[in-house]
């Protein structure tokens, strides 16, 4: 026999979830992160991301799986993560300009879709979702990165020609730091060979061709032992993505410049949702010049940082 | 990496929501709420292929999602930040006041408290397994949410004698 009280709380509870936001749905977000305050609209992923703070000093606690650094660049790679560097090889040989002008921070570009979908077997049937559709498989160019599938190992190859480079050879090619899509990047933040680094990473997920171009040796075999917390393919079965959000969490001092690289991986549903199978963050800082400061770029599985105990 | 997949992503479509829910009556913020589910979904499927019907998918989620709420929690306090009371000021303008007491005493709760509470009142899960995604014995459970229970009706019981008392004066 339940009390008023209990009948009060299921009531309470069921009144609260009642104004449930759509998936996926942009939040206003606030973050005072190093003094810096600003305020932007971000994709709720994100926004948690900064509620937790991702400040280096969070992240010595992680459990670090990979690099990303420029060897040219930064001397020491991460004394906890020996070894393990994506070599860009080329460096960039020119910082592409910083953007003229703008607000701090974009907002993550993921339109809200409010297409509605009957799921089969699910408790809300016409439910709505706002998770990006639109068929994955066709080049998008307003859409990016995030909206550009890559292929399954196991699918046809791609209709343009793969990279004849040898393994070894990173690709030459200057990178684009311009904002693709979802691929949002702070305007404030500087083009630098550390950003490129973490884009160039990014795009070579996406694209399924560069990525491992990028392993040293010594990477790539943490990468196949699975030791590296990276996967850079989807599964074979499924309509795979990966996006991923620049942002630069605060200034830190003269210049300086600290920012965040979220790379989400999965695979869109038959429902169209984008299910999240893979969350990585890259964390990086850049000294007034614009390079890279040692040990503080590193990329980090999201699960294994402070994760729950799996049952 | 490939990974069978078979019946996740009707797993997803059924459970993304209630989980995100249940993140929400935890946390008192939407988007921790879907972080939680994106995390407790992303487990899962990392443990898919050895999560069988027997396994109970649903509870291994939730399991998760308690776990992590947990956890986030107390890194909130190491980093000083006041994740709680932050997120849980946000409450629909349209709560009758009886309700916003309540929800504020529900957010005053301990997180083990709160999760047990939400736990019963809004999954309506019996104490067993209750006491699987919390991993406490059942005992337990009945204790917590006996105390939360009695913690809210103290709270709500002040409230009403506070109010009472300013409308007397």
């Amino acid at each position: 026999m339940k009390t008023d009280l209990e009948n009060d709380l299921k009531d309470l509870f069921t009144e609260m979830v009642a104004d449930e936001p759509p998936l996926g749905a942009p939040v206003e977000a606030r973050s005072t992160a190093r003094g810096s305050t600003w305020t932007f609209n971000v994709h709720s992923a994100l926004r948690g991301a900064l509620a937790r703070g991702f400040a280096t000093a969070g992240l010595a606690g992680a459990v670090a799986v990979g690099a990303v650094v420029a060897p040219r660049i930064i001397d020491a790679p991460p004394t906890d993560r020996p070894g393990s560097l994506i070599q860009p090889g080329a460096a960039p040989s020119e910082r592409p300009q910083p953007p003229s002008s703008g607000t701090l921070a974009t907002a993550p570009d993921r339109t809200p879709d409010t297409t509605t979908s009957a799921r089969p077997g699910s408790s809300e049937p016409g439910q709505t979702t706002t998770e990006p559709q639109g068929d994955p498989t066709k080049p998008n160019p307003a859409a990016g990165v995030a909206a550009t599938a890559y292929p399954s190992p196991d699918a046809a190859p791609p209709p343009e020609p793969r990279s004849t480079q040898p393994p070894t050879q990173p690709p030459t090619q200057q990178h684009d730091c311009t904002p693709k899509g979802n691929g949002s990047i702070a305007t404030s933040v500087a083009c630098d060979a550390a950003t490129e680094a973490v884009l160039r990473f990014a795009h070579g997920r996406v694209a399924q061709k560069d990525a491992e171009t990028w392993l040293t040796s010594h990477a790539k075999s943490r990468y196949d032992r699975n030791e590296s917390g990276l996967r850079l393919y989807a599964p074979s079965t499924e309509r795979p993505y990966a996006s991923y959000f620049v942002t630069e969490r605060a200034s830190e001092d003269d210049g300086s410049v600290r920012f965040t690289v979220e790379i989400n991986q999965g695979y869109i549903g038959k429902s169209g949702d984008r299910i999240r199978t893979e969350h990585v963050y890259v964390a990086a800082a850049t000294n007034w010049r614009g390079q890279p400061t040692p040990n503080t770029m590193a990329v980090v599985n999201a699960n294994l940082v402070a994760g729950p105990t799996e049952p | 990496m490939r990974r069978d997949t078979h019946g996740f992503d009707d797993f997803y479509a059924d459970q993304m929501r209630p989980l995100r829910r249940l993140g929400f009556l935890l946390t008192g913020d939407w988007s921790e709420a879907e972080e939680l589910a994106q995390d407790a979904m992303e487990r899962t499927y990392r443990a898919w292929d050895r999560i069988s019907e027997k396994d109970r998918p649903w509870a291994y989620a939730r399991t998760v999602l308690v776990n992590r709420h947990r956890s986030l929690l107390r890194r909130a306090m190491v980093e000083a930040k006041h994740a709680v009371t932050r997120s849980d000021t946000a409450h629909p303008g349209d709560l009758s006041e009886d309700r916003v007491v309540l929800w504020s005493a529900v957010s005053s709760l301990s997180v083990r408290h709160r999760q047990a509470v939400v736990l019963r009142f809004y999954e309506d899960l019996s104490d067993g397994d209750i006491a699987e995604i919390m991993g406490c014995p059942v005992g337990t459970v009945k204790s917590l949410i006996h105390r939360g229970i009695a913690r809210l009706r103290s709270a709500t019981d002040l409230a009403h004698l506070a109010t009472a008392g300013s409308d007397v004066a």
